[in-house]
């Protein structure tokens, strides 16, 4: 379980629910940022990387991710350009050729011979900040329900689906945990739909990282979050460990006001772990992920 | 670190196989072999599928050592392979995502030998899990870097194209052989396979005993494959028999 091969015959499905709701306007820890600018950030930066991981260094993406976004304030939408209510998921080159733009960034990078060289980075951008509507989580985690449900039905040979739920917690339509376990319930021949929380808060508090239990989590809605998210599997615990995260068997894909590091790290794990050949192939040098 | 130059030698005879992995052409073979049994030079390199443009870089490191007689490892050797790959692979009017990747490098494994057959001597020098069997007949004599089917790491040593990356850490491997040995150069897939049968028959598979043939080779590997007995991964064995 949770070893399929991810090729262009079998592509694996990542599904992101961004809560877009109006508390999102609210500072993000004490960085100065908003939830909103975090998450834009953060899932940006996912994207970024998925599409990096498809990428050859040519003209060529293949396609072994299928990609779709799901926003919820404003009612549950899809976002990606070239997605509708009818086509909610893209596939991953789709997604390449399409970013609503691409910045660049100046970055100083070793010329190999102690000096310093500048190079410019693009920095594609397919998600803006946005913080307006309520929290409907309930609707955005059935929605997710329905697309997974059809994906399976095509894809029984494929990795699981991934869903990473980014929010600040408070659902305003009901209790989002049934919905969740039906979620869950769902998968292909390879195992069962993995679903995990990233949950951006205000508060100072300290951060929570991958609990294999919800004691410590200091609100209602954290151990919501907490009870909706799958343990890792033994791929994602591997690659958890191998950043240098403390995890066991059982613990979870939740992150509690997590720093951006571990956020970003969090959101790749969920796709270096199953990309073709495992992670061995994912290492920049010596001990270290990119 | 082996010397650079030529090497006198007696006779060898090599022959180098590669498969790409299933569901994809031979152009998307990210290994790289090259064989110059006059020199005794041979050497594998497995580049890393998800780097930037694998291909090319697991090409120059293999070229560099048996085609050039230089040490692909050594520092300014080095510095100018990755140069040469960014040179390959760079062009302004690829796309972002292809611009973004490549600041991101390449990786790949190597691995080089050397016979040298005046002194029945030889020394292997590597990165990576890309592995040499020393053989007689059936046995053993020497393997490495990886020594055990279970210790193939998801986080192999990789010979990085980035400017500015560490060297990673060189395993050398050396010895004395007779007339009739045989080596093994093998990328990580049919290593682990033949460590496997190894540990469980006491001797190897006898890949390099059937008649050279690439039409076979390839067959077995698709057999093995489907068997589940081979990962399915890009698959190279090169065959030196002294």
């Amino acid at each position: 379980m949770y070893s399929a091969e991810i090729n262009r015959a079998q592509p694996a499905l990542l599904l992101l629910l961004i809560d877009q709701s109006s508390s999102m306007a609210g500072s993000w820890s004490s960085s100065g940022t908003t939830k909103a600018q975090q998450l834009a950030l953060a899932v940006n930066r996912l994207l970024g990387n998925s599409v990096l991981l498809c990428s050859k260094g040519d003209d060529r993406i293949y396609d072994y991710f299928e990609v779709g976004i799901l926003g919820y304030g404003q009612g549950v939408k899809p976002i990606l350009h070239g997605a509708s209510a009818a086509r909610q998921i893209i596939p991953i080159s789709e997604l390449a050729v399409n970013p609503r733009r691409v910045d660049q960034v100046l970055r100083k990078v070793s010329d190999g011979a102690g000096g310093l060289i500048e190079v410019t980075t693009p920095i594609p951008v397919w998600v803006d900040p946005l913080a307006d509507g309520w929290t409907p989580m309930v609707e955005a985690v059935e929605a997710a329900e329905a697309v997974v449900s059809t994906w399976c039905s095509r894809h029984e040979r494929s990795f699981p689906p991934i869903v990473i739920n980014i929010t600040d917690g408070e659902s305003t339509d009901g209790d989002p945990r049934a919905a969740a376990t039906r979620l869950r319930a769902l998968g292909t021949g390879d195992g069962q739909a993995l679903l995990f929380n990233l949950h951006l808060t205000s508060g100072a508090r300290s951060q929570v990282l991958f609990p294999g239990t919800a004691d410590g989590l200091p609100d209602r809605n954290a151990g919501r979050l907490f009870d909706m998210s799958s343990p890792l599997p033994p791929s994602m615990l591997e690659a958890a460990t191998h950043l240098g995260y403390e995890v066991e068997p059982g613990s979870r894909g939740f992150l509690y006001n997590a720093d951006a590091v571990a956020m970003v790290e969090f959101l790749d794990i969920g796709t270096r772990a199953v990309t073709p050949t495992g992670l061995r192939e994912l290492t920049a040098g010596p001990g270290t992920m990119r | 670190m082996i010397r650079s130059g030529a090497v006198v030698s007696r006779p060898m005879s090599a022959v180098t196989y590669s498969v790409p992995k299933l569901g994809r052409s031979p152009y998307e073979n990210e290994d790289s072999a090259g064989m110059a049994p006059a020199t005794g030079r041979f050497a594998v390199a497995d580049g890393a599928s998800t780097s930037a443009r694998p291909e090319v870089w697991s090409r120059l490191l293999v070229t560099s050592f048996v085609e050039e007689g230089l040490d692909p490892l050594a520092p300014e050797v080095l510095v100018a392979l990755r140069r040469k790959w960014s040179a390959l692979v760079d062009s302004p009017s690829l796309p972002w995502y292809a611009q973004a990747k490549l600041q991101r490098g390449a990786d790949s494994t190597f691995l080089g030998l050397q016979v040298d057959s005046a002194s029945r001597t030889f020394r292997a020098h590597g990165v990576g899990d890309s592995c040499l069997f020393h053989l007689r007949g059936a046995e053993v004599l020497l393997v490495g870097p990886v020594t055990s089917p279970d210790d193939f790491s998801r986080f192999p040593e990789l010979v990085s194209s980035l400017a500015g990356a560490e060297a990673p850490p060189v395993t050398t491997l050396s010895g004395g052989y007779q007339a009739g040995d045989v080596f093994l150069l093998a990328t990580d897939a049919i290593a682990r396979y033949l460590l496997v049968t190894y540990e469980r028959h006491g001797r190897t598979a006898a890949w390099h005993r059937t008649p050279d043939g690439y039409a076979q080779f390839v067959r077995r590997v698709a057999s093995y494959r489907r068997r589940g007995q081979l990962a399915n991964d890009d698959t190279t064995l090169c065959v030196v028999r002294t």
